[in-house]
């Protein structure tokens, strides 16, 4: 049995307990200590009760105690305690949010009995919610060991009842630790086939939730044990990360690519159970684009249509920011893609855009309105800033497998690298990973992984790994306080993660693979690498983007590809 | 007023706000001249702000605030974590019995409890665990006190150990919370007896 799914068992059960030196239910406990009198309770005694438990919840099934027993005994309970009592938290902070204003009008008029009702409410609901969280994850357990279409049907209707009545009391990447990840493929991949599209990005989006949590977090100088890939057969059309909610980890925003008809999401969260964005109604498609653009830190682009390129710009408020372009003045612009960046280096981020006919506008927020300004440079299929030896500058690279640079000062443009093959299908990364103050470019093509960097005030290039890549990321991938470089690569059917760390060699850095992960795709019959079309813009297109998407302080990766997204997590126990 | 609202801030580097560990329950600040003038109140936190003047105010929704004027203390409270169980483990009460008591915090008084565990420092937090201690001693006290025993009416329990807690919790640090007692058990009625049969088979 998956560790994973070990894990999210025993906190299903972990709840049920009370402790036998005061009687209190203990709904938390830390360090195996009875939170409510602190009493220590031996570690073996919660593992056998939790065991026996687990044995009660899978009678039944076909999963073999001994099997269950040998990954219960590796699953560690102070990990498990710690965990419960983050998710005991995360409920109270909800329901409290449900009945705050109940709260304080109680407490202002003084209503004791009123005050007394709402608490005793709020632990009836929580109670229930573990009730129905175990009977929740029971039926689902059942469901894909049986695999019998009664047993599929009942734990899906059990869900939708949990989703419809606890739902709300509960953070969705909470609910998602208690989902088996088999459990809602199988669901999704159903109402997909029965071409339910927009149930199947909820249940695809639970699915990648279900595989994020319990997340893993890295121990310091460790590498990770294996990596998992989740997939959904839709391609990227966008894709944001941001921590709307202010609880410490990033959503990540996706736009389905429109190549199926009758798929209407215009947003969704795919790291919270696959929620539906939509604060504004009346739009085909919503992405959300955070940063500091004067008195707002999001700006919504929004399209009326899914045929027609043109998008407004919605502030927080719901309210169209007009676009001043030299004399003229905009309520949309056609918007193929956007980026955030801040280019001038004043603190606050511009909206760069790349539109129709090689135009690329860069967006600034002036009190009430947007300053735009326009750059002719070809169709742009990445953009990002580097520090480079002249100052900073912003890098675009063109369809045309141009690489140039521009002066966020001047906006003058200059050349750095010409005939680039297959640009439409790339992506790129910027930072300084040989540590010389400089930050180099790294281009990920189908034929490999381009190195772009200064030497003597010229600009080299070499390739630094053949085949055909998907991206780079620049992280700590071990925590040992040095960035590494890993490298993602499309390989028959999955994902080869590379692993590249600096080294001295003949007085110069050069970089050296220590280590590479391989996750197959499952459930999809072919993969290919997503090309830019600058004419059915709706399609899938290439994305590449690098983002704590569970709070485990190591990064997730969510890879676009031809009418499949896929997420790639590591995990480090 | 020294503070007014504003809108939300892009970045965590932009606006204070307390620890997002779940143990602090309690947590202040003051702003000073060198901190960003920004806080954030959360949906499960009540907060309160000294102004220069010393004048407590109460924040009354959650959202994103500025200072005006400086130095301002703000006490965030994380009342979420407040309906809670605590007990008094058996071999410490005399009777061989343990007892616990599910129960609600308020905080009814701010100006006492604030006047109470403010310091003089930059910055402070209370943990879930000190308050949990400290209402430990009142269960045990007024057990004690009542002469509590398991044959007692249940009802009758509750109303003796809600009306003895908030008698005792006026003298303690917690002065100016009211602490609904809500149902009280005792450690022999925890089903784990049935469970270790169970184990033994």
């Amino acid at each position: 049995m998956d560790l994973s799914i070990a894990k999210k068992i025993l906190l299903s059960v972990y709840p049920l307990r009370c402790c036998p030196y005061c009687g209190a239910r203990i709904t938390e406990s830390k360090n195996n200590m009875c939170s409510a009198c602190g009493s220590e309770i031996s570690e073996r005694f919660i593992r056998d009760l939790a065991r026996v438990y687990v044995e009660k919840t899978l009678r039944g099934t076909s999963i073999s105690p001994t099997e269950l027993n040998r990954a219960v005994s590796n699953v560690s309970l102070v990990d498990i305690s710690n965990r419960f009592t983050s998710i005991m938290d995360s409920i109270e902070r909800k329901i409290f949010s449900l009945y705050r204003e109940k709260i304080f009008d109680a407490k202002k008029s003084r209503n004791i009995e009123e005050l007394r009702r709402i608490s005793s409410e709020i632990r009836e609901i929580k109670s229930r919610i573990f009730t129905k969280i175990n009977e929740m994850q029971n039926a689902q357990i059942r469901a894909i060991t049986t695999n019998t279409i009664e047993d599929i049907e009942r734990a899906y209707k059990i869900f939708e009842e949990f989703r419809n009545e606890i739902a709300r009391y509960m953070d969705p990447k909470v609910i998602g630790l208690y989902v088996i990840p088999e459990f809602s493929y199988l669901i999704a991949d159903r109402l997909y086939k029965a071409m339910r599209f927009n149930d199947a990005v909820q249940w695809y989006g639970t699915t990648i939730t279900a595989n994020l949590f319990p997340e893993s977090r890295p121990d310091v100088g460790k590498l990770p044990l294996y990596m998992t890939a989740t997939s959904i057969p839709f391609g990227a059309l966008f894709l944001e990360s941001y921590d709307i909610d202010y609880d410490g980890i990033r959503e990540i925003f996706y736009v389905p690519s429109r190549e199926v008809g009758g798929l209407e999401i215009p947003c969704s969260i795919i790291n919270e159970i696959g929620i539906v964005w939509q604060p504004f109604k009346g739009y085909d498609i919503l992405v959300p684009k955070f940063g500091r653009f004067g008195d707002y830190s999001m700006l919504i682009l929004a399209w009326e249509s899914d045929r027609l390129a043109d998008a407004k710009i919605l502030n927080m408020d719901g309210e169209e920011m007009r676009i001043r372009y030299g004399d003229d003045t905009y309520y949309s612009i056609p918007v193929i893609s956007a980026r955030v960046l801040d280019v001038d280096g004043d603190g606050m981020h511009e909206l760069l855009i790349t539109s129709l006919r090689g135009r690329f506008f860069i967006l600034k927020m002036r009190d009430d309105y947007l300053e735009a300004n326009c750059l002719t440079m070809g169709n742009i299929v990445d953009c990002a800033m580097a520090n480079m030896a002249d100052g900073s500058r912003l890098i675009v690279l063109s369809q045309n497998g141009r690489l140039l640079e521009v002066d966020p000062a001047t906006l003058d443009i200059d050349l750095l690298l010409r005939g680039i093959e297959g640009a439409e299908y790339s992506s790129m990364a910027t930072g300084d990973l040989d540590g010389d103050g400089i930050d180099e470019i790294y281009l990920s093509t189908p034929g490999g992984v381009f190195r772009i960097g200064h030497r003597d005030g010229d600009i080299v290039h070499s390739k630094i790994q053949g085949g055909n890549t998907l991206g780079v990321a620049i992280w700590d991938i071990n925590s040992d306080r040095q960035k590494e470089l890993v490298i993602f690569e499309l390989k028959e059917r999955g994902i080869i993660a590379s692993i590249h760390v600096t080294k001295e060699f003949l007085g110069g850095k050069t970089l050296d693979a220590v280590k590479s992960y391989y996750a197959e795709i499952r459930h999809m019959e072919s993969l290919k690498r997503a090309r830019f079309n600058f004419i059915n813009i709706f399609n899938s297109r290439p994305y590449f983007l690098v983002s704590d998407a569970d709070g485990d302080h190591s990064p997730e990766i969510f890879i676009g590809l031809e009418k499949c997204l896929v997420s790639i997590d590591m995990k480090y126990s | 007023m020294c503070f007014a609202s504003t809108k939300p801030k892009f970045s965590e580097k932009d606006y204070i706000m307390p620890p997002r560990d779940p143990d602090t329950v309690i947590f202040y600040y003051e702003i000073g001249k060198k901190d960003v003038k920004c806080f954030r109140v959360a949906e499960y936190e009540d907060a309160y702000i000294i102004c220069p003047s010393g004048e407590i105010k109460p924040i009354g929704k959650p959202g994103f605030y500025q200072i005006i004027s400086i130095p301002a203390k703000i006490i965030w409270i994380r009342s979420s974590r407040f309906v809670l169980s605590v007990g008094v483990p058996r071999g410490v009460l005399p009777g061989g019995f343990g007892v616990n008591a599910d129960l609600s915090l308020y905080l009814q008084y701010p100006e006492i409890f604030i006047g109470n565990i403010i310091t003089a420092e930059k910055q402070g937090k209370i943990s879930i665990d000190d308050i949990r201690k400290e209402l430990r001693k009142l269960l045990e006290n007024a057990v004690r006190n009542l002469q509590i025993t398991p044959e007692m009416e249940r009802r009758k329990i509750v109303d003796l150990v809600h009306g003895e807690m908030n008698n005792l919790i006026s003298r303690t640090w917690l002065n100016g919370f009211i602490c609904d007692v809500q149902s009280v058990g005792f450690s022999f009625e925890c089903e784990l007896s049935k469970l270790l049969d169970e184990l033994a088979r």
